[in-house]
């Protein structure tokens, strides 16, 4: 029954029980996600909800696995992959998979009545500063919340705009008018950048690395520091994450490795999905571009600058111990994370747009 | 070059002096005088009362471009096409409205004859119904309610009791929204019976509440597999999903 608290957790469970019944077991990384193996055969199933993704390397299993489950439920088969959950997908010639929201963009800039903004190169000016209390109230701090809000499932295949929308989701509760002011930006962005997402290209490599880094005193109002990372799956990016760290930091040795440390924690959870779907990767190599916070993952001193730290942070060193991942230092140049930290504009920004593997998805 | 003490509309032109365009600046701001069309227009007027009364004439002669501005007559009428008869009885009874009365350089619509109908339009196709009493009336909406209902007894979500006293009875509702294709054009019209779970009370109506997503993440890293490994993707979309499940706990409802 449709409106009622349970209704999702009992289809959930229905859903559970035929596919158990069906040799299917869930993931205990994201029990969303539904595998099985047998002999050589793989079946994925991805369910949100009632869209169901079914993947797999046999073609013949597939075929039955929906009529199978066809004869239990009222289902429409959408055939191959083309939109879903608002995200649309383009195979192209090369077998590479785009995946971009420009219809679900279209309908946050037609709801903010911006959709002949004229379009801007960048997210956010580099300069900017969001104080939280330094203009007036916003009139309407409901549209605020509501585009805000929209703006943030756009991050499903737009990296580049993670930080932005982190950043003005902090204002969430008290929206004033420069705040709207760095939304419209955002929104002139996308509206000169709606074809844009990111792409998944066959890649024989599976090697798991993430790119960290922090900006240390960032907030001009708590003085906290904001943690960014990136996790590429092969050449494919598949987890990115900008967040203002719960905890001020004394130094930005300090802020890069809670930044390493929250990296570890997303790189642990994709490695034991990886694992539960049988695919053997590398240890993940993490890079960073402070080397006080690379050298403190290996080295167990106590410094009178560090001892503060947290006892929980230092589970990257057992990490790092016992080479189940490495930490490499690299040149800030090479750095493709910092854009998760700081507001960048110009050509930087363009270059940064690029390591995120995210091209122009044009209509077919 | 403004002159704020004087209001430039009330500064017609002296009908003694030939109005051309050696007219003091201070009399009239710049911005009035110069327009950007001057041969459309016709020369600075001379304020002849008998040139006035025959354009005016002209104006108002054609009841068929006129529409009342605020009369009534025109909210009544919801087909466009009788929109033209109330003000051909409106020329006879009311008096016709008065002909411009200012002389000066300004030009508006009203001087070039230029006169748009108000449109007060109804999308009355697609319209949803807000009750349902409303809806059972129209076929289309009882037929989209008759497939919610079909689906619920098929299911077999619920049974008919008396509620035990003293029990937590929750309400319901129907819900009515027209489903649109790509192009723009309507799909089909569909009708939903929701419980009001917001007024269940956690540990009496229900216990614990899940709701299957898949994190984004996860998705991406299959697709990024299935991506490597030339795997086919194939997407479902399950018919009433939520009318699927076996509820742990007794919920009643009105």
């Amino acid at each position: 029954m449709y409106g009622l608290k349970q209704a999702p957790r009992a289809w959930y469970h229905k859903l559970n029980t035929t596919l158990t019944h069906m040799g299917f077991s869930s993931s205990i990384s994201d029990a969303s996600l539904f595998t099985r193996f047998h002999k050589d055969s793989i079946l994925l199933i991805l369910i949100y909800v009632d869209d169901i993704l079914i993947t797999g390397n046999n073609v013949t299993h597939i075929k039955s696995l929906i009529s199978t489950l066809h004869s239990q439920f009222a289902l429409k088969d959408l055939g191959l992959l083309s939109f879903f959950l608002g995200i649309e997908a383009h195979w192209s010639p090369t077998g590479a998979l785009h995946l971009s929201q420009t219809k679900y963009t279209q309908q946050i800039l037609d709801k903010a009545k911006m959709l002949d903004a004229k379009p801007q190169p960048s997210p956010m000016i580099s300069s900017l500063k969001l104080l939280a209390d330094a203009s007036t109230s916003f009139s309407d701090p409901t549209l605020y919340r509501q585009i805000v809000g929209a703006l943030q499932y756009l991050t499903f295949t737009r990296p580049d705009i993670t930080f932005s929308i982190n950043k003005v989701f902090q204002f969430m509760h008290n929206p004033q008018l420069h705040h709207w002011q760095a939304v419209k930006r955002i929104l002139r962005y996308i509206a000169g950048t709606q074809f844009h997402g990111i792409r998944f290209s066959p890649s024989s490599s599976k090697s798991l690395q993430a790119f960290t880094d922090a900006d240390w005193d960032s907030d001009p109002d708590d003085r906290k520091s904001t943690s960014g990372y990136c996790v590429y799956f092969g050449n494919n990016i598949v987890s990115w994450s900008s967040k203002k760290q719960k905890v001020v930091s004394r130094s930005s040795t300090e802020a890069e490795y809670r930044s390493l440390a929250s990296a570890m924690t997303d790189i642990s959870w994709i490695q034991s999905l990886l694992h539960e779907l049988h695919v053997v990767v590398p240890t993940p190599i993490i890079h960073c571009d402070n080397l006080g916070a690379v050298l403190l993952t290996a080295n167990p001193i106590m410094h009178s600058r560090t001892k503060h730290f947290e006892l929980d942070l230092h589970f990257i060193r057992d990490k790092v111990k016992h080479k189940q991942v490495f930490v490499r230092h690299i040149p800030a140049r090479f750095q493709i994370a910092d854009a998760f930290t700081k507001p960048i504009s110009g050509s930087a920004f363009h270059d940064f747009r690029q390591k995120l593997t995210m091209v122009i998805v044009y209509p077919p | 070059m403004f002159n704020e003490q004087m209001f430039p509309y009330k500064t017609t032109p002296n009908p003694f002096e030939p109005s051309d365009c050696s007219q003091p600046a201070t009399s009239l701001p710049p911005s009035l005088i110069v327009l950007p069309s001057e041969k459309s227009f016709t020369p600075p007027p001379h304020p002849d009362h008998s040139n006035n009364s025959c354009l005016s004439s002209t104006l108002f002669s054609s009841p068929n471009t006129i529409t009342e501005p605020n009369t009534n007559t025109s909210l009544d009428t919801s087909n466009p096409s009788s929109a033209s008869a109330p003000s051909q009885i409106d020329d006879s009874n009311v008096p016709s409205p008065p002909p411009p009365s200012n002389i000066h350089l300004m030009k508006t619509r009203a001087k070039s004859s230029i006169f748009k109908p108000k449109s007060f339009q109804t999308i009355v196709t697609n319209h949803v119904p807000t009750s349902v009493k409303a809806a059972l009336t129209d076929s289309n909406w009882y037929q989209a309610m008759k497939v919610e209902f079909d689906a619920l007894c098929a299911n077999h979500t619920w049974t008919l009791v008396d509620p035990p006293p003293g029990s937590h009875v929750i309400g319901c509702k129907w819900i009515f929204k027209n489903k649109y294709n790509k192009d723009g054009s309507l799909e089909r019209r569909k009708a939903r019976l929701v419980a009001q779970g917001f007024n269940q009370v956690e540990g009496l109506d229900f216990t614990e509440t899940f709701s299957p997503v898949v994190k984004p993440a996860t998705i991406r890293i299959v697709l990024s597999l299935a991506v490597s490994a030339k795997w086919p993707i194939h997407q479902l979309d399950i018919n009433n999903a939520f009318l699927h499940g076996d509820l742990q706990e007794i919920v009643y409802m009105s």
